[in-house]
């Protein structure tokens, strides 16, 4: 008898909230990491690249798993082409909060004063727009059971573009950032201020996947 | 009065009875064993039913099903695809043994190998299959043959097109309406008549006459819809019971009334370092966004609720339509064996006797309990992808198609028919994962399981000629 249970299996789209959650758990880090780092604690802070290169690998597995579950003859509520596509978007934050691990512990490094706040300003900010992104994930439950469509859908696209509209403030802040530490130089050594360019650049990098992640989910929305 | 008087009027008559009701009670065991779990599965699952309701409701209603609308299938497996009064009694004796033996052995030997094999494409093939080697080609009523045929193809698009309709009107009327759970209310009496009114039409339009279960069309609709009516009357008291409790709990957990966000409020704070937003998005928060998922999670859950308890309905309406369905492969077999063994001559004119149509009820029911049971909680751990509100779709739109196939007598396959519908709710984006190779599977057992059952069936036919004739 063809058995109506081999028709079901785990559904693939849980996947993205389960890899989210491995991703910010990495993203969670880098608050603290910057800390250390920023007051030159490079024991705790090579302690703490650890922990993100281990949570990177977490993220990596459950994104391959669903990688794996994909296979050809699937009927999913969203394309898969999609699917794989919020996935690798939403990896790429966790990729790239590893180099940033890796960049803040090269060396030892030091931030002048007058610099201090205004990067803790942009690395809260980034983080913010990485949670934000989580939150968004977080309602694919909402939008499965409503079939990615009508109210629920509409709702969520709304904080999409919210999102999208933060990013390009985010953006704008980033270039402050990134001027006011090359054009004073703050008596930091070539070396030092690039190495926090790299930063700079990586966090910046960091909120535009997530973004993506946001606009990769609003793509399989059906609003109407 | 149920015909118990059996006069054996063949040589060896009574081994030949005596293995008709061993072979046919075999298979309304392993359908009871196998087959039911599909009906019940996503109850026990979901958690609306336990194991022991549901094999209560089930074996009620799969006996009510065979009982009662079972005989129109019956008769079409006993006499329907050939003219039996062309054939010798002796000859047409065997050949039905021959069906019923084959069909339980292909399944048996299916089953271990792990073919995807339906029990009603065996029966039908191996009728065919004896019908052919006794008669000859021109014995067999080809146009009903392909007119069954065509049952089979069109039956898993029928419950899939119901249930996408079914599904995709929840969605629009439910799911994505303001307030989810107080449409659910509403709708809820008119799910319910639904579902009663087509269950009682089955049940009394050209029903059983020794039941006076008989009525003309007229009479079966309005008497149906009565029926449908008071049932919904009852749900309406039911829902008022619901929403009481719904909305104290709403009140104990602090969820507020789910009044719409309105337009021009942003969901995130624009200045995100006063408002503190990691701790925010934690939980417990009174950002627009966080309190509209709350509100809408809360409704969902509520909504699925209502919804396992009309899954219990639809349940017990795909039992009563796997009951009227499948009762067939098993008993019209049999029947026809009884019947000509106690005349003598082939005379297939009278109904199957009501006690038949009974003792395969009964067999079904017996591979419930025996064995159908652990089947049914294996089931239901393993779908748990169908919410409720999907089941209760596919269910509704499976069994709808069963009952018409089975009122106009054609024995379909239960299992595809619901795989149909299931397939019909993920093409309205309703299920997060569906496996498409068991359609492959499907489309296989179309093409292999009639020539292998007809096949074995004339092998199992010549067999037993060498040993009784």
């Amino acid at each position: 008898m063809p058995k109506l249970e081999a028709l079901f299996g785990q559904s693939p789209v849980h996947a993205i909230k389960a890899h989210s959650e491995k991703v910010h758990a990495c993203v969670g880090l880098i608050g603290e990491l910057f800390e250390a780092a920023a007051r030159g604690d490079g024991a705790r802070a090579a302690e703490l690249c650890e922990q993100v290169i281990l949570a990177e690998t977490e993220a990596d597995k459950v994104q391959n798993d669903a990688h794996e579950r994909l296979v050809s003859r699937l009927l999913l509520p969203v394309g898969k082409a999609d699917l794989v596509n919020i996935l690798d978007q939403q990896d790429s934050i966790a990729d790239r909060a590893e180099d940033l691990a890796a960049v803040l512990t090269y060396r030892e490094m030091t931030i002048p004063e007058e610099l201090r706040a205004d990067l803790r300003t942009f690395v809260e900010r980034v983080l913010q727009n990485c949670e934000l992104t989580a939150g968004i994930v977080s309602k694919i439950d909402l939008l499965i059971e409503s079939s990615f469509g009508g109210r629920d859908a509409l709702t969520v696209s709304r904080l999409v573009s919210e999102r999208n509209d933060r990013e390009d403030e985010t953006k704008s802040v980033q270039i402050g950032v990134t001027r006011r530490l090359l054009v004073a130089e703050h008596g930091l050594g070539p070396l030092e201020a690039m190495l926090w360019k790299e930063a700079i650049d990586l966090l910046g990098e960091m909120s535009r996947y997530a973004d993506h992640t946001a606009s990769a989910i609003r793509r399989v929305l059906e609003v109407r | 009065m149920f015909g118990w008087e059996l006069e054996l009027a063949l040589p060896h008559g009574g081994i030949l009875v005596a293995l008709a009701l061993l072979f046919g009670l075999y298979m309304a065991w392993s359908i009871g064993a196998n087959d039911v779990a599909n009906a019940m599965g996503t109850s026990v699952g979901s958690g609306a039913l336990t194991l022991k309701q549901a094999v209560l409701i089930a074996a009620v209603m799969e006996l009510a099903g065979a009982v009662l609308v079972g005989s129109h299938v019956t008769e079409t497996v006993r006499k329907g695809m050939f003219d039996p009064e062309e054939f010798e009694p002796m000859a047409l004796v065997l050949g039905f043994l021959a069906a019923l033996l084959s069909a339980a052995v292909w399944l048996q030997i299916a089953t271990f190998f792990g073919w995807p094999v339906s029990t009603t494409h065996s029966i039908v093939g191996a009728v065919i299959g004896v019908g052919v080697l006794i008669g000859g080609m021109e014995a067999v009523k080809w146009g009903k043959v392909s007119g069954i045929v065509a049952s089979w193809i069109t039956s898993p698009p029928c419950g899939g097109i119901l249930s996408f309709a079914l599904f995709r009107l929840l969605q629009n009327v439910v799911i994505n309406s303001k307030h989810p759970l107080r449409e659910t209310y509403r709708v809820t009496p008119f799910l319910v008549f639904y579902v009663a009114f087509v269950l009682t039409l089955v049940m009394v339009w050209k029903g059983l006459p020794n039941l006076k279960l008989d009525l003309t069309l007229g009479r079966a609709v309005s008497f149906s819809a009565a029926t449908g009516l008071l049932m919904a009357g009852l749900s309406v008291l039911w829902v008022r019971r619901l929403r009481r409790i719904h909305e104290a709990e709403r009140i104990a957990r602090n969820i507020e009334v789910p009044e719409d966000l309105p337009a021009g409020i942003p969901f995130t704070p624009k200045d995100a370092a006063e408002q503190r937003l990691r701790p925010a998005l934690a939980g417990g928060s009174d950002l627009p966004a966080k309190r509209w998922e709350f509100r809408r999670t809360f409704e969902f859950e509520k909504m699925e609720g209502v919804f396992g308890r009309l899954m219990v309905v639809s349940a017990c309406f795909l039992a009563f339509a796997h009951g009227a369905n499948d009762v067939a492969n098993a008993i019209g077999p049999l029947a026809a064996v009884l019947d000509i063994a106690s005349k003598g001559v082939v005379d297939l004119q009278a109904q199957a006797p009501f006690w038949v149509l009974l003792l395969g009820g009964a067999g079904i029911v017996l591979g419930l309990a025996t064995w159908g049971y652990r089947v049914i909680e294996t089931v239901g751990r393993k779908i748990t992808e169908l919410t409720p509100s999907r089941g209760f779709a596919a269910n509704v739109g499976a069994a709808t198609t069963i009952v018409l196939a089975s009122k106009f007598g054609f024995p379909i396959s239960t299992t595809h028919t619901l795989v149909g519908a299931v397939l019909g709710i993920g093409l309205a984006r309703g299920i997060g994962y569906l496996n498409l190779r068991v359609v492959r599977d499907i489309v296989i057992s179309w093409i292999i399981t009639v020539p292998a059952g007809a096949l074995l069936a004339a092998v199992t036919f010549l067999i037993l000629k060498q040993i009784f004739m």
